[in-house]
C-alpha cells in the first residue's frame, strides 16, 4: 500500500500523519518529512499511526533518526499504532524511547 | 530518323519534359523513402523505449532505406560520445560477424566512414575506383562501386553513420543523398535513446560486478560450514532478498562452548551488509575478548557449574560492548540490528543467551513449542548505555531451538499476504525428527507461500538440536 506522511506544525507541536506501508522504499519519504521540521521551539513530535499498516526495520531506523535529530528534550509520541507496528516497537525495545498513547488528546492535555 | 521530322522547338520541349519527368521520378522516390521511414519512426516513437525495440526499430529503418534506395547493402554504426563504435546494425550481412566484432570499440578513422565522421557531412561516392575516400578492407569480398554515407547528428554531436552500398557506379543521386540526409536525421532521438541505454547497461553491469564482489565477501562472513559438535545437530539457511543482505547467522567454538548468533541488521542492501560484517566481527572479537582480559575462553578445569555459567555470561558481554561501540561511533547512521546471541554448553545442554530485540526463538520438542525465548533487551546499536538481561534455557534430549529473521514471518505472496508468526508456530507444533528436517519443512512452506512473488526481505533460519543419545546410538 502506498505510503504518505503529512506534517503539520501547531506552535510547539509537530504532528506527522503516517499512512500505508513504511518500508525500505518509503522510509526516505518519512525521513525527508522529519528533516523538514524546524528544530527550534518544538517540544513534541506526534506521530499519528492509526492508518500505518506496516513498519519495517527501515522505518524504525527513521524513528531512531527522529529521536536523534529532535534531541532528548523533545518528547516523541506514537498515537494509536496498529498491532503489527506496536509489535515491532515492543520487540525491538524502542517503545522505551517513545510514549505510546491511544488518543491524540492524551498528548496535548 | 523520326527526329528529323520533329521541329526543333518540340524537340527542346520534349527534352525539357524528359528532364522534368526524371526529376519528378527522383523526387517521388525520395518522397516515398521519406514517407515510409517517417511512418516507421512515428510508429516507434509511440512504443515504449526498450533496448530490443530500439535496435529492432533501427534495423527496420535501415532495411527500409536500403530497399527504397535500391542499395544492395547497408549498415548503421552507433557511436559513443568518444567516437568509438558502440554497435553496428547491418542490412544483409554487409559486414561479417568477425568484422563486426573488430569494428565495435574501434574508432572510424579510415575510408568513407572516417571521412564522414571527421567532417560530419554527407559523403557520396559515385564511383569508388575514382574516389580516394574509398578504402577497401582486405577481408571485404563484395565489390563496391557506389557508396553513400550519411551522418546522424544532434547539434554538433555525431550519433551514428548510415552507409549504403551498390556494386554499380552512379547508383545514388545527389538528390537521394539529400533526402536520406534529411530523413535519417529524424533517427537522432532513437540513436540518442539507444546510446543512453548502452550507457545504462554499462553502468548497470559495472554495478552488478561490484555487488557480486560484495556478495562473495559477505558469503565469506558467514561460516564456511555450520559448526558441529558431537551429539548436537546445527543447521542454517540463508536467502538474501538482494545480492547483499543485512541478515546473518554465525556458529563458532568458544572453548568448550558454542557461540550461536542469528541477527537482522535494519534496512536492506549495501548499507545493511556493511553493518552485518561489522556486527558479526564485533561479536566474535568481543566474545573472545574475555581472553584478553585474562579470563580464559577455555572452560575452567573445575566442573563447578557456577564457573561454567560465569564464562557463558562473560562471553555474552559481547552484545553490550557491540551495542556501545555502534551506538557511540555510528549513531549518525541510526543503524541497529536485532540479534540473538547464545552461548551453548553442549555438555549440559544449558543455553545462556541475550535476545537483543530479535524475533522470539522457540524451543520445540516432539509435542510442539515448549518454550519461547522473547527479547531480553532492545535491538543492538540503537541507544548507548543499555543493559541486556541474560536468560537461560535448558535443552533436553531431542529438543530443537529454532531462530529466524522477520523475512520468514513477513514473507509476502503476490496478494501481499504475510506468512505470519501464527503459521510458523503451527509448523512448530508438528513433530519434526531433526534440525535439518524442521528447517526444510519451514523453507518448503514459506517458499510455497511466496510462490512467484518477489522476495521482499532476507530470510535466515537457524535450527539447533540436542540429539537423543538413544537415537544416535541406534
Amino acid at each position: 500500500m502506498s505510503f504518505d506522511a503529512i506534517l503539520e506544525i501547531d506552535r510547539d507541536v509537530a504532528t506527522i500523519s503516517l499512512s500505508g506501508d513504511l518500508d525500505a522504499s518509503s522510509a526516505p519519504v518519512f525521513k525527508q518529512t522529519v528533516e523538514s521540521i524546524p528544530q527550534q521551539d518544538i517540544s513534541k513530535l506526534v506521530l499519528l499511526t492509526e492508518d500505518l499498516k506496516y513498519m519495517s526495520s527501515a522505518g524504525l531506523r527513521v524513528l531512531i533518526f527522529s529521536k536523534q535529530k529532535m534531541g532528548s528534550d523533545v518528547e516523541i509520541y506514537v498515537v494509536s499504532p496498529q498491532e503489527m507496528v506496536l509489535d515491532t516497537l515492543e520487540k525491538t525495545g524502542f517503545h522505551h524511547s517513545v510514549t505510546i498513547v491511544d488518543e491524540y488528546e492524551a498528548v496535548i492535555t | 530518323m523520326c527526329d528529323r521530322n520533329i521541329p526543333l522547338e518540340l524537340e527542346q520541349e520534349l527534352d525539357s519534359l524528359r528532364r522534368e519527368v526524371a526529376t519528378l521520378k527522383s523526387e517521388k522516390t525520395a518522397f516515398e523513402i521519406q514517407q515510409q521511414v517517417l511512418e516507421n519512426l512515428v510508429e516507434n516513437e509511440r512504443s515504449p523505449v526498450r533496448s530490443e525495440e530500439l535496435k529492432s526499430s533501427l534495423q527496420t529503418t535501415l532495411d527500409l532505406v536500403t530497399a527504397l534506395t535500391g542499395a544492395e547493402k547497408g549498415s548503421l554504426f552507433l557511436l559513443e560520445a568518444s567516437g568509438k563504435v558502440a554497435d553496428a546494425i547491418l542490412s544483409r550481412a554487409e559486414v561479417t560477424p568477425e568484422r563486426k566484432k573488430q569494428i565495435i570499440g574501434s574508432v572510424l578513422d579510415r575510408g568513407l566512414a572516417g571521412w564522414v565522421s571527421d567532417r560530419c557531412e554527407v559523403g557520396l561516392i559515385t564511383d569508388t575506383e575514382r574516389d580516394s575516400r574509398w578504402y577497401t578492407f582486405p577481408d571485404r569480398p563484395y565489390t563496391v562501386r557506389s557508396a553513400l554515407a550519411v551522418p546522424i547528428r544532434r547539434g554538433k554531436e555525431l550519433l551514428g553513420i548510415l552507409t549504403l552500398l551498390h556494386s554499380q557506379p552512379n547508383h545514388f543521386s545527389p538528390e537521394v543523398a539529400r533526402q536520406i540526409d534529411l530523413t535519417t536525421n529524424r533517427l537522432a532521438p532513437v540513436l540518442e535513446n539507444t546510446r543512453l541505454y548502452y550507457q545504462l547497461r554499462q553502468y548497470s553491469s559495472a554495478l552488478d560486478n561490484e555487488l557480486e564482489t560484495g556478495r562473495q565477501i559477505q558469503i565469506d562472513f558467514l561460516p564456511n560450514s555450520v559448526y558441529q559438535v558431537p551429539n548436537w545437530e546445527i543447521a542454517a539457511s540463508f536467502h538474501p532478498a538482494k545480492q547483499v543482505s543485512g541478515d546473518f547467522y554465525d556458529t563458532f567454538p568458544l572453548g568448550e562452548y558454542v557461540g550461536l548468533v542469528i541477527a537482522d541488521v535494519c534496512d536492506k542492501g549495501v548499507g545493511a551488509a556493511f553493518f552485518m560484517a561489522l556486527m558479526r566481527s564485533l561479536i566474535r572479537v568481543f566474545s573472545g575478548q574475555t581472553q584478553l582480559d585474562g579470563l580464559s575462553v577455555v572452560a575452567p578445569e573445575d566442573k563447578d557449574p557456577k564457573s561454567r555459567a560465569y564464562f557463558q555470561t562473560h562471553a555474552l558481554q559481547a552484545v553490550e560492548l557491540t551495542n556501545q561501540y555502534v551506538a557511540l561511533n555510528h549513531w549518525r547512521l541510526s543503524m541497529f540490528a536485532t540479534m540473538f546471541f547464545g552461548v551453548l554448553d553442549p555438555a549440559t545442554g544449558l543455553l545462556t543467551y541475550i535476545n537483543g530485540g530479535h524475533e522470539p526463538l522457540y524451543l520445540v520438542d516432539r509435542s510442539g513449542i515448549k518454550q519461547t525465548l522473547p527479547p531480553t533487551g532492545p535491538a543492538v546499536g540503537m541507544m548507548p548505555d543499555v543493559k541486556f538481561a541474560i536468560a537461560q534455557v535448558q535443552f533436553e534430549a531431542g529438543d530443537i531451538l529454532l531462530g529466524y529473521t522477520d523475512g520468514v514471518t513477513e514473507g509476502k505472496n503476490s496478494d501481499g499476504e504475510l506468512f505470519t508468526a501464527r503459521r510458523l508456530r503451527s509448523l512448530l507444533e508438528m513433530p519434526s525428527g531433526s534440525a535439518c528436517e524442521l528447517l526444510s519443512q519451514i523453507e518448503t512452506k514459506l517458499f510455497d507461500h511466496i510462490d512467484r512473488a518477489p522476495q521482499f526481505d532476507d530470510i535466515t533460519i537457524l535450527a539447533v538440536q540436542r540429539l537423543d543419545p538413544r537415537t544416535v546410538n541406534s
